[in-house]
């Protein structure tokens, strides 16, 4: 490659279309609602016209190359299947359906706005009720469903990161107090009168954190302790059924979502904060469905929490490992689940322009053209371990996309010369950080919550 | 144990005398159709594993989804629409990485006499990349290496299979771009737009067409052999007979194009007109009469606009330019285009809604599909002094017919226009669908009649060709003939097709009575 001139950067150029447009997602403000929205979104593929621009959004096209991978392919597929021109085959039919990260950037590029998260969800759902099912789909669904999380691990054991973490023992404690409390109450037949009154702020933690990135949880914890919020944790957390719902196991998720969301309910908390994007963007999505649109709590990611509250209490952030004149430098990897699917870029953006001695560069593809980071869509849960069986089958091959992918995410971020990757959600991170790690990466991959705590929170 | 032995070597003798027979049987041409089927089986099984030496098994596939799903294009038919072509389904899909291995490929499917079609984004339409006759299907999306860009003389060479938006992603990091590229430029591939016409979109009113970006490519020949060809070369195959002839005489695997700069002012003008005739002379003063020519221009019917905004203007036509320059030339632009507008009484357009437009200019034509489920459209090749006859002949024709219809078309090389006319019905209402089609099959016929032609061809259109252009035919057969005797390559485009003039006529008269008829007995 010759490389003369010094690069521009694309956005220095005065121009809200071509070549910029394919950085930005269309505008959508005054285009038409579709008219066939008669039928609920699960049969939007109806409408797909196969115009193909989902086909330069998606990172799975773009590494395996197959037909069947990008929304466009798979609509005809499910339109050929409702036409019964072809056969369902159950073997020959999973790769079709799971290898898709459910990253929703088809959906934002879409021109005749098919929700392909819920089309590609339901379709899912259907398969599986048909038969076809990737073989660890189920032993993920039976530690879910025995063990209340999809890593075999002891229920019992959830907690155990708390004897190291102050603030996070002082919360169980507290949440345990305020479990006997409601005990007596229930007894008592008058949950409103019970003492002492419930908190205010509630911290639900997701299983990964709680058995896998206990960092995440600890950092957690000190971020909200040192800001001062005395809040809870819910002793009986289950798994929020993220997993389940995205593989289309979304029967199975219920009996989780009704547990969940009655101990949240029971706990009287009015605020429910997530460090885990995949917790909050179920509870957003699909909690709130269940609760017919009225959760009676709200929902904070930790960005969204730690901003208010430094914005209620007038406070400032430093992080004083640098200074101003020398800040650290920082690009921000949008997460699917709290992007795409909550709408939330800007509050981790302003947190950390907040940051005194840290600076913010964006990757080119950002907020809702952000790429995923490989690991959405239970990819990385089915077929994120199949070492070793690369060139072999499909299933491989899958996971050789999830390679790719992930190893393109980071190469975006070198790009920005940043030193550190900032994500917030425990799935990209880790995922980032497995190839930050295997390719000797310059560049530090973080989660929000480990930055944060790294600062310094003053008036 | 030598009884063993004996027997295993009878086995192997017999299994020999098997494949040698087999192979006569592959190298006889006048095969019988129980001997056809024989061929078909063994040499499938044999392809599939020989081209696994040199193309990753990833990319050798069978799978009967990825089959279905890569059989088929934009334009998406019910099944019965594939059904009338021969064997529309591919028996193999290929993705070779580079033009060496795409070259085995090809020999191989020639020694085979298997059918090929070529494939990378499909999203020309009229089943341009789509099988006719089964076989395999070579998808070029791997072979899309950006190998050079040389700032210096502004040129870039690319494998043919790359996504213009790719290449002009990364072009913008050098400060350039490409001169000429379609408005579905996000997910369609620079070779599939020198393959089908290449001749209106973005950048093409000012820099020429497709063919006048390029300075030479890489063709791998029907028959595997690769070669290089330049502007001036003067082999058998010239770059004209390239460009626009859907890949009948080989796959262009590599092209080298000349670009622009990127440039640092773009402003949009627009201006509405109750009047077609003030409209197209509008249209047509922009080219002709503004000192730099626009980056793009558009005509719209109202209709168009309606049928995907909230807010649009008011005006029966929409007349806009993109002009993307420095800053003297694209005001002095701007100054010219107001001003030719206040003569023919053009009505400003909101520079808020055009700018949208600019910025979703390859959504556009595709969110009209959220009125319907399908995109029934056809492209026409207008001469600009024809434009006004043709849409005159449009607006009489749409009047006879209750569903929605919008018409908007694009600038070209000099002089001519891509008109694309919408028939906004539902595949599902079988006799509406094909009374669209019918509509727009007058409307087919007009242009002929008029002298002018369709865009994009494909296989679905080629029976016009021949109608109509029997000459142009007779002239592209020739070579076909010679590269390709068995018609093996992009089979029934151009100069072979695969439906009857006189058929489709007759079906589409019948549609439209019978849509008369229950228009008559609704009424």
């Amino acid at each position: 490659m010759s490389e003369g001139k010094e690069k521009k950067d694309i956005r220095d150029v005065i121009t809200s279309g071509p070549p910029v447009a394919g950085l930005i997602s269309p505008s959508r403000e005054n285009l038409i609602e579709p008219k066939t929205k008669e039928k609920e979104e699960k049969f939007d593929y109806e409408r797909c016209t196969h115009c193909g621009y989902c086909r330069h959004v998606c990172k799975v096209y773009n590494t395996s190359w197959c037909e069947t991978d990008y929304a466009g392919g798979r609509n005809r597929i499910i339109k050929a299947l409702d036409r019964k021109d072809i056969k369902f085959d159950k073997e020959e039919i999973i790769p079709s359906i799971y290898r898709c990260m459910l990253c929703g950037n088809c959906k934002v590029v879409c021109p005749v706005g098919i929700n392909t998260l819920e089309v590609f969800q339901n379709l899912r759902k259907a398969v599986v009720k048909k038969g076809a099912m990737p073989e660890k789909l189920s032993i993920l669904r039976d530690s879910i469903l025995c063990n209340n999380n999809p890593y075999m691990e002891q229920h019992v054991d959830r907690f155990n990161w708390c004897e190291e973490n102050e603030y996070g023992k002082e919360a169980y404690e507290r949440a345990k107090k305020e479990l006997a409390a409601i005990d007596e109450a229930i007894a008592a037949g008058d949950l409103e009168a019970r003492k002492p009154k419930p908190h205010k702020v509630g911290y639900f933690i997701g299983c990964t954190s709680s058995y896998r990135n206990k960092e995440l949880v600890n950092a957690t914890s000190d971020v909200l302790g040192k800001l001062g919020i005395e809040f809870v944790l819910f002793p009986e957390e289950r798994c929020c059924g993220s997993v389940l719902f995205r593989t289309g196991l979304e029967d199975e998720a219920m009996d989780l979502v009704k547990q969940n969301y009655k101990m949240i309910r029971e706990s009287g908390v009015s605020e429910v904060v997530f460090s885990c994007s995949g917790c909050f963007s179920t509870f957003t999505l699909e909690y709130t469905k269940f609760a017919g649109g009225k959760l009676g709590f709200d929902l904070y990611h930790l960005t969204q929490y730690v901003l208010k509250t430094v914005k209620e209490k007038n406070l400032k952030i430093r992080y004083p490992k640098r200074t101003k004149d020398d800040p650290l430098l920082i690009t921000y990897h949008d997460p699917c689940h709290l992007g795409r699917y909550c709408g939330v870029y800007e509050e981790p953006r302003e947190l950390i322009n907040m940051i005194e001695g840290v600076k913010l560069f964006e990757m080119k593809h950002n907020r809702d053209m952000s790429w995923c980071c490989g690991a959405g869509g239970g990819v990385k849960a089915l077929y994120g371990d199949v070492a070793g069986e690369i060139g072999r089958d499909r299933i491989a091959e899958t996971r050789t996309c999830m390679v790719i992918i992930r190893e393109d995410r980071l190469k975006e971020a070198l790009e920005t010369n940043a030193e550190v990757l900032v994500s917030s959600c425990v799935f990209c991170k880790n995922n980032l950080f497995q190839v930050a790690n295997e390719d000797n990466s310059p560049i530090k991959v973080m989660d929000i919550s480990q930055l944060l705590n790294e600062c310094e929170f003053y008036k | 144990m030598g009884d063993t032995k004996g027997f295993r070597n009878n086995c192997k003798k017999v299994i020999l005398n098997m494949n040698e027979t087999i192979d006569k049987e592959i190298r006889n041409e006048n095969l019988n159709l129980a001997s056809k089927e024989v061929k078909r089986k063994v040499s499938k099984k044999n392809f599939a594993e020989a081209i696994k030496e040199f193309i990753s098994p990833y990319h050798v596939s069978t799978n009967k989804y990825e089959l279905e799903s890569a059989s088929a294009d934009l334009t998406s038919l019910p099944s019965y629409h594939y059904k009338f072509k021969k064997n529309y389904l591919a028996s193999i899909i290929v993705r070779p990485a580079d033009t060496e291995s795409l070259s085995l490929l090809m020999k191989k499917c020639w020694e085979l006499s298997f059918p090929m079609t070529i494939r990378a984004a499909g999203t020309s339409c009229f089943s341009s990349a789509t099988p006719s006759k089964g076989g395999v299907i070579i998808d070029m999306r791997r072979i899309n290496k950006i190998i050079n860009i040389d700032p210096e003389r502004m040129t870039v060479r690319v494998g043919a299979g790359i996504s213009w938006l790719n290449l002009i992603e990364r072009l913008s990091d050098y400060g350039l771009a490409p001169k000429a590229y379609p408005t579905s430029f996000k997910t369609s591939c620079v070779g599939g737009f020198i393959a089908t016409p290449g001749k209106a979109g973005i950048g093409v009113p000012k820099y020429g067409t497709m063919i006048d970006s390029i300075l030479s490519l890489i063709l791998v020949r029907p028959d595997g052999k690769i070669e290089n060809i330049t502007k001036d070369s003067k082999g058998e195959i010239s770059l004209e007979d390239i460009a626009g002839t859907y890949g009948i005489y080989g796959v262009i695997s590599e092209v080298e194009l000349s670009l622009t700069s990127l440039q640092t002012s773009l402003e949009i003008v627009g201006y509405g007109f109750s009047s077609l005739e003030k409209a197209i002379n509008y249209y047509k003063a922009l080219m002709r009469e503004v000192p730099n020519k626009p980056f793009f221009l558009s005509i719209s019917e109202r209709s168009f606009e309606k049928y995907s905004h909230v807010n649009f203007p008011e005006q029966d036509w929409l007349v806009w330019a993109v002009y993307y320059d420095n800053p003297d030339n694209a005001s002095r632009s701007v100054s010219e285009a107001e001003r030719l507008a206040s003569n023919l009484n053009g009505v400003s357009v909101d520079r808020s809604y055009l700018k949208e437009k600019w910025r979703d200019i390859s959504d556009a034509e595709v969110a009209i599909g959220r009125t319907s489920r399908n995109l029934i459209f056809q492209e026409y090749w207008i001469s600009n002094d024809r434009l006004l006859l043709f849409y005159e002949y449009y607006l009489r024709r749409s009047s006879k017919y209750k569903f929605p219809i919008a018409t908007y078309t694009i600038s070209g090389q000099q002089g001519w226009s891509r008109v694309k006319v919408f028939g906004l019905s539902d595949i599902a209402r079988t006799a509406e669908f094909f009374t669209v089609k019918a509509f727009l099959h007058d409307l087919s016929k007009q242009t002929f009649k008029q002298g002018d032609s369709l865009y994009t061809i494909g296989i679905v259109n080629t029976f016009y060709l021949l109608k109509y252009r029997s000459e142009f035919v007779n002239q592209r057969k020739e070579l076909k003939n010679k590269l390709d005797p068995k018609d093996l390559l992009n089979s029934y485009r151009i100069v072979k097709a695969r439906m009857k003039y006189w058929r489709i006529s007759l079906l589409f008269t019948l549609a439209k009575f019978l849509y008369k008829i229950f228009n008559l007995r609704f009424k």
